[in-house]
């Protein structure tokens, strides 16, 4: 038998509309949104991340996890790094 | 100015690359460099970007097909050259070394990187005279639809194709 769980807004996801998910080297599973920014699931709890905690945009696109175990978030505004503390902006600014 | 990025990754020296629609730029730490048409590439709007097993860069992009980086120089995949379309969404490198790349119009699968690591690989220097090649999977092979977003290979060497139009 398969078991299907099925998560939305309503058990504590940012959005429904879920562009990219990463799995982090701690066993967390990452969900980049459409609007509602980032959240992270541990296996039990579900916490958001947006542009108020210093993401440079609420749409991700892309979660990527570098050698030193920090998150990077390719948004629509920029990419962002969070070091498991804070966020940092990287706009690319003038091309 | 558009700031969206596309896709990030890490290369095999601990540089970040961002692809954007602005084109694409290095951070390695401390400072950025970018590059765009004046620097060589085809397009500007990039959609991703790949590490081959030989350490070259692979950039989708979206109306320039595929470029692929060196690090001096970029070499262009383009319609002209054999591609079946320049929009391209996503990139992977399979475990023989074939690239595989998603584009708006289909499947396309380049052997040119497969016969550089046999090559490498060989010992006496036996070279292959394998011509490299694209093969095209549209919906006429079989794909559920022909615009290709993401691309992954399964352990045991299943192409998973994410389309428009559901996956195969």
């Amino acid at each position: 038998m398969v078991k299907r769980l099925h998560f939305g807004k309503k058990d504590g996801l940012s959005d429904n509309s879920v562009l990219s998910i990463l799995e982090d080297k701690d066993g967390n599973l990452w969900f980049g949104t459409n609007s509602g920014g980032v959240t992270r699931y541990d296996g039990r709890t579900f916490i958001n991340y947006t542009e108020a905690d210093g993401l440079t945009d609420n749409t991700v696109y892309t979660i990527m996890q570098d050698k030193n175990r920090n998150l990077w978030f390719a948004t629509m505004g920029g990419a962002t790094k969070y070091d498991g503390k804070t966020f940092t902006r990287l706009a690319l600014g003038k091309a | 100015m558009d700031n969206t990025i596309n896709d990030i990754l890490e290369d095999r020296h601990g540089n970040i690359w961002l692809a954007s629609e602005q084109g694409v730029s290095k951070f390695d730490g401390t400072s950025f460099s970018h590059f765009t048409e004046k620097e060589g590439l085809s397009n500007k709007i990039v959609n991703c970007i790949i590490e081959d097993l030989l350490g070259n860069l692979w950039f989708g992009t979206y109306g320039g097909g595929v470029n692929k980086y060196n690090g001096h120089t970029f070499t262009h995949f383009t319609v002209q050259e054999g591609l079946l379309n320049n929009f391209i969404y996503s990139i992977i490198q399979d475990h023989e070394g074939n690239l595989w790349i998603g584009s708006n119009a289909g499947l396309i699968k380049y052997n040119g990187e497969s016969i550089s690591v046999k090559n490498l690989e060989s010992v006496g220097g036996v070279s292959e005279t394998e011509p490299a090649t694209f093969t095209n999977y549209t919906e006429h092979e079989g794909l559920s639809n022909q615009v290709v977003f993401s691309i992954l290979e399964d352990r045991f060497g299943n192409l998973w194709i994410a389309t428009f139009g559901g996956f195969k």
